[in-house]
């Protein structure tokens, strides 16, 4: 089982929207939404483009490279271009410290 | 005599470092020119992302491409033939059986080079030498050759790279109008230092009306430890008016092994090019062709058979450029794939306007042998001339269990059944081997990859 | 205003332009944030369409052109020599009389009221930016197929056309996909309800009639479990010695068990450049099938794509491609196997003839967990003379192991001895090679209706007329 790791306090992430951070020098994308923190891998199954650089809109992280769609709470895939879901993490708040632990399943892709 | 590169990355590595190379084996001035030419233009391509349609397939954060240092070259003779070994025998058995002694030439990647050539090649002028002896006895055609692969190569990162820093290569020469019985055999074995790069540089100049056999056999290093090591190869293939020649190559590279492998052909008319290409061993292996029909009436067959295991990766590009009319050419690749492997094909017939009357081929098949393995195939047509004949194929699939089944109820149990299917998936290539010895060692090869887990 | 400047050409029986006509509104030249709102007002339209809109206007101008393809012949378009909205009326009529006179003479010329008469079960016109004419027969109406001009369907169904809107073809896609996202107007909507099958083809027709102008209609059709539609499209322009440019997007949503059959007649005149993006998704069972016929315009790129998302379902693209002199028809298919169980069949035909090209470009991709998908590529092209060019670009990525996946192609010219024989039995010339060529693209007349059918034969035969000598 991975370790929880912080990736920054809850201000550094007080906007909606996706942020790139690292985890055990892994690349994850973090996602502000209404307050609750999700991450996942932050990598577009599509065209392996970074998910943090996009922006999340309706509820729903959208890939800037190609506009492919993923639910941020289970990471599946919403709209073509992308068909495969990408791999999620567990988020905790601890106080003001956002943590996260990466996925022990490997990636789909 | 041993020349080195002070330590300097391939990210590094800078116009002084070149001249260092060529000076300290005394090498013609036109040599560090041609090194120099071909670096200029390595410098000013990018290095690949990853993500560029060319070398997305490619391991690259796994090889570390930027740093790896050049590895030590070497003039050197090695002290005997002795260092062949059984192996380089096994090869050559069913020649030397039949009376015909081949010319052997041994490379010991880093170390040096050993050749033996019997005496019905040296009567017939056959020439066969270092690289670097040929920047002397041959200055003219090399130099000539070597140039106008420099300009080929402008827009190719490490085509050029390996012009600059060639090292370890060999150069054939087959006079006009010599047929030759016996093969000519360059075996290569891997070493150097790990995270090592090897740049040989190979020219084969076969004159008007030659026959000539060529076998080639990548192996692992003769202790057999595999340490990691890249090669980038350049072979330069100068066929003349009515040439024949049979290249089969063998790479049975270790599993440290990372390897480019770029071929030149250039035909003229009414030659002749018949390659066969068994790919087997390596982490990872990509094979550029570039075969050029320039004359009329130019033909060749390229064939080739990969068998990927664990998490190998081969690709395959090759681009028939039918330039002059009236010419032929045809390619076929077989692979199989098992554990994660991987492998890619990409096949371009261009026929240019002037080309009339060509004939072109060109079919790729893969069987994928477990569910992680994967194939991607681009077999391209670009077609300027209107009468020729042009097809193409390719197909990738499972093994067939309506074969299966029906071998099963002739009695052949599943394992076997799927073994037989899988040889007599490689077996219409095995049969242009030019050798019944080689055939049957390919398929021993075939059959100890399908056995492994 | 200058008098737009006609270039001839004589076979082309769809290149005249009416210039009585007084449209109610035309854009300068070039495509602007202020554009686009003027359009969005005049339109009346909801704000979160505008809002899909300026986005898309920011994802069109900071994606670069394509690298691949024709780079030459598309660096020649100029974008800021084009009128990207064009109004030629104030409302779509529900009758013939009703719509402008110059509007209904051009729509008469081309036949479209007799065709509605005769064989269709409804009719979108669109002329320049908007559609003029809509109808439907009040049976379909009844079973709850609902039929409308894309503008109307944001109205009147904001939350069926949300739903589904950019959610196939994302704004980001492409550049030309942003490009329609941000000032497209016209185009179809069409939801067909559960078990509903539309036996009689639904139509659409479009027309540009201004020199310059830019058409960027955007079509949306959304079959429900286990219904049927088959729709048909024809296009057409004035010859103009300087370009127009047609760019559409077309998301089609098969659900469950039903069932797309889409089938373009492209016959732009040939100084319009046809930039679109089209794609499927399909669902377990449901088949959609692209009918891709390209014989006009200057240049064509598109490249239809099925993505199987449900076990079962079928993809399939049919498609020929005619290319005469200056033409570059860059067309071809992909398919995308998710799901296991899915098939997919893609052939392409075409002919290039008096120095035009024509290139099959296509990607086949099969998903790991795609297991026992079959998918069969054939391509055959047929060259007429020297100066003409094929290309085959097939892309095959294969992720799964147990799938049966084929890819042919064929370049040839036609036949010394064909010929012999059918001048030997007294063909003329011209004759024998029309026949030939009609044999040839037979498995794609074939799926067309009866009317098409004829009408696409009479065009190649038009094409076809004096290429020998």
């Amino acid at each position: 089982m991975s370790e929880w790791v912080r990736v920054g306090g809850k201000k550094d992430f007080s906007a909606e929207g996706a942020f790139a951070v690292k985890v055990n020098g892994q690349d994850v994308c973090l996602v502000q939404l209404g307050g609750k923190f999700y991450a996942m891998d932050d990598r577009c199954t599509h065209a392996e483009s970074m998910l943090s650089s996009g922006e999340v809109e309706d509820g729903e992280v959208v890939c800037a490279l190609h506009g492919a769609r993923f639910d941020p709470k289970t990471g599946d895939a919403l709209t073509p271009p992308a068909v495969k879901p990408v791999r999620t993490h567990e988020v905790k708040v601890e106080g003001d410290n956002v943590m996260v632990r990466l996925s022990d399943v490997p990636s789909p892709v | 005599m041993t020349a080195t590169i002070p330590a300097s990355t391939l990210k590094s590595l800078s116009e002084s470092s070149i001249a260092t190379l060529s000076s300290d084996r005394r090498e013609p001035a036109w040599a560090l020119e041609l090194r120099q030419a071909a670096f200029k233009n390595f410098s000013a391509l990018p290095w690949p992302t990853g993500k560029e349609e060319h070398w997305k397939r490619i391991p690259l954060a796994d090889i570390g491409l930027g740093e790896l240092t050049p590895g030590a070259s070497s003039s050197l003779t090695l002290e005997s033939m002795e260092n062949l070994g059984s192996r380089l025998r096994a090869f050559t058995r069913d020649t030397e059986e039949a009376g015909v002694m081949p010319a052997r030439r041994f490379v010991e990647l880093a170390r040096g080079q050993v050749s033996s050539m019997p005496e019905a090649f040296r009567e017939r002028g056959v020439e066969w030498m270092t690289l670097e002896e040929a920047m002397t006895t041959q200055a003219d055609r090399l130099r000539a050759a070597w140039s106008a692969a420099v300009e080929r190569a402008k827009t190719d990162k490490f085509r050029s790279l390996t012009l600059a820093l060639a090292n370890g290569g060999s150069c054939l020469f087959i006079p006009r109008g010599q047929v030759l019985k016996a093969p000519l055999h360059l075996y290569v074995a891997a070493g150097g230092e790990a995270q090592t790069a090897q740049f040989p540089l190979n020219f084969y100049f076969l004159e008007e009306a030659c026959e000539a056999q060529i076998w080639e056999e990548l192996t692992g290093r003769e202790d057999g430890e595999a340490q990691p090591l890249f090669v980038s190869s350049l072979s330069i293939i100068e066929m003349k008016e009515n040439a024949k020649a049979s290249f089969f190559s063998l790479q049975n590279w270790d599993e440290a092994t990372s390897h480019f492998q770029f071929q030149d052909v250039s035909q003229k008319s009414f030659s002749r090019f018949n390659a066969v290409a068994v790919c087997l061993g390596a982490r990872m292996f990509r094979n550029e062709s570039i075969i050029n029909l320039e004359g009329q009436g130019a033909e060749n067959k390229v064939l080739g058979i990969l068998f990927g295991e664990k998490s190998q990766v081969f690709e395959n590009w090759i681009t028939q450029n039918h330039v002059a009319p009236k010419t032929t050419s045809d390619i076929q690749y077989r692979g199989a794939l098992k554990g994660s492997a991987r492998s890619f094909f990409s096949g371009l017939v261009y026929i240019k306007k002037e080309a009339q009357q060509s004939d072109a081929f060109q079919s790729a098949k893969t069987l994928l042998l477990s569910r992680e393995a994967r194939a991607d195939a681009i077999p391209n047509l670009e077609i300027l001339a209107d009468d020729v004949k042009c097809s193409h194929g390719a197909a990738v699939g499972s093994i067939d269990e309506d074969q299966k089944f029906y071998l099963q109820t002739r009695g052949i149990d599943p394992a076997n059944a799927e073994k037989a299917i899988i040889e007599g998936f490689f077996e219409p290539v095995i049969a242009e081997v030019p050798s019944e010895s080689v055939q049957e060692r390919l398929r021993q090869f075939v059959e100890e990859k399908m056995k492994r887990p | 205003m200058s008098k737009p400047q006609l270039a001839p050409k004589e076979d082309y029986k769809y290149g005249f332009h009416d210039e009585d006509i007084i449209n109610v509104f035309k854009s300068e030249k070039g495509l602007t944030r202020r554009l686009i709102e003027a359009m969005s007002a005049m339109k009346k339209e909801p704000e979160w369409m505008l809002k899909i809109r300026i986005k898309a206007l920011e994802v069109y101008q900071s994606k670069p052109m394509p690298t691949w393809g024709n780079v030459q012949l598309l660096s020649e378009l100029d974008f800021n020599n084009i009128h990207y909205y064009v109004r030629p009326n104030e409302k779509t009529e529900k009758d013939w009389k009703d719509v402008p006179e110059g509007v209904k003479r051009t729509f008469d010329r081309l036949g479209i009221p007799e065709a509605e008469r005769k064989f269709l079960a409804g009719v979108t016109a669109q002329y320049e930016s908007e559609v003029v004419y809509h109808s439907i027969r009040e049976d379909l109406t009844k079973q709850g197929v609902i039929f409308l001009g894309m503008d109307d369907a944001v109205k009147q169904y904001p939350d069926i056309v949300k739903k589904y809107f950019g959610r196939v073809i994302p704004t980001a896609d492409n550049k030309f996909a942003a490009l329609n996202t941000a000032v497209w107007s016209g185009g179809s909507f069409i939801y067909v309800p559960k078990n509903t099958n539309v036996e009689i083809p639904l139509q659409a027709y479009f027309r540009i009639n201004s020199e310059n102008m830019g058409q960027f209609e955007r079509t949306l059709i959304i079959t429900d479990e286990g219904s049927t539609v088959h729709y048909i499209e024809g296009c057409t322009a004035p010859t103009y010695s300087s370009d127009s440019l047609h760019s559409a997007v077309v998301e089609l949503v098969a659900l469950p068990g039903s069932k797309i059959r889409y089938t373009t007649i492209q016959n732009w005149s040939n100084n319009v450049y046809n930039l679109v993006t089209k794609r499927a998704v399909c669902y377990a069972d449901a088949a959609v099938e692209w009918i891709d016929g390209n014989i006009g315009s200057k240049l064509t790129m598109k490249y239809p794509a099925v993505y199987l998302m449900g076990k079962g379902a079928r993809g399939e693209v049919l498609s020929i491609a005619y290319a005469g002199k200056g033409q570059h028809q860059d067309a071809g298919a992909k398919m995308v196997h998710v799901a296991p169980h899915t098939t997919s069949t893609i052939l392409s035909k075409s002919i290039s003839r008096d120095g035009g090209r024509t290139s099959y470009r296509g990607l086949l991709r099969v998903e790991k967990g795609a297991e026992h998908c079959k998918a069969s590529v054939r391509c055959d092209a047929l060259l007429l003379d020297e100066a003409s060019r094929s290309d085959t670009y097939p892309t095959m990525e294969i992720n799964e192991k147990n799938v049966a996946v084929g890819h042919e192609a064929t370049v040839s010219k036609i036949g010394d001895e064909q010929m012999f024989y059918l001048m030997s039995r007294g063909l003329k010339e011209n004759d024998a090679q029309s026949l030939i060529v009609n044999g040839f693209i037979e498995p794609f007349v074939r799926e067309l209706p009866m009317e098409y059918a004829v009408e696409l034969n009479r065009l190649m035969q038009l094409e076809m007329e004096g290429s020998i000598g």
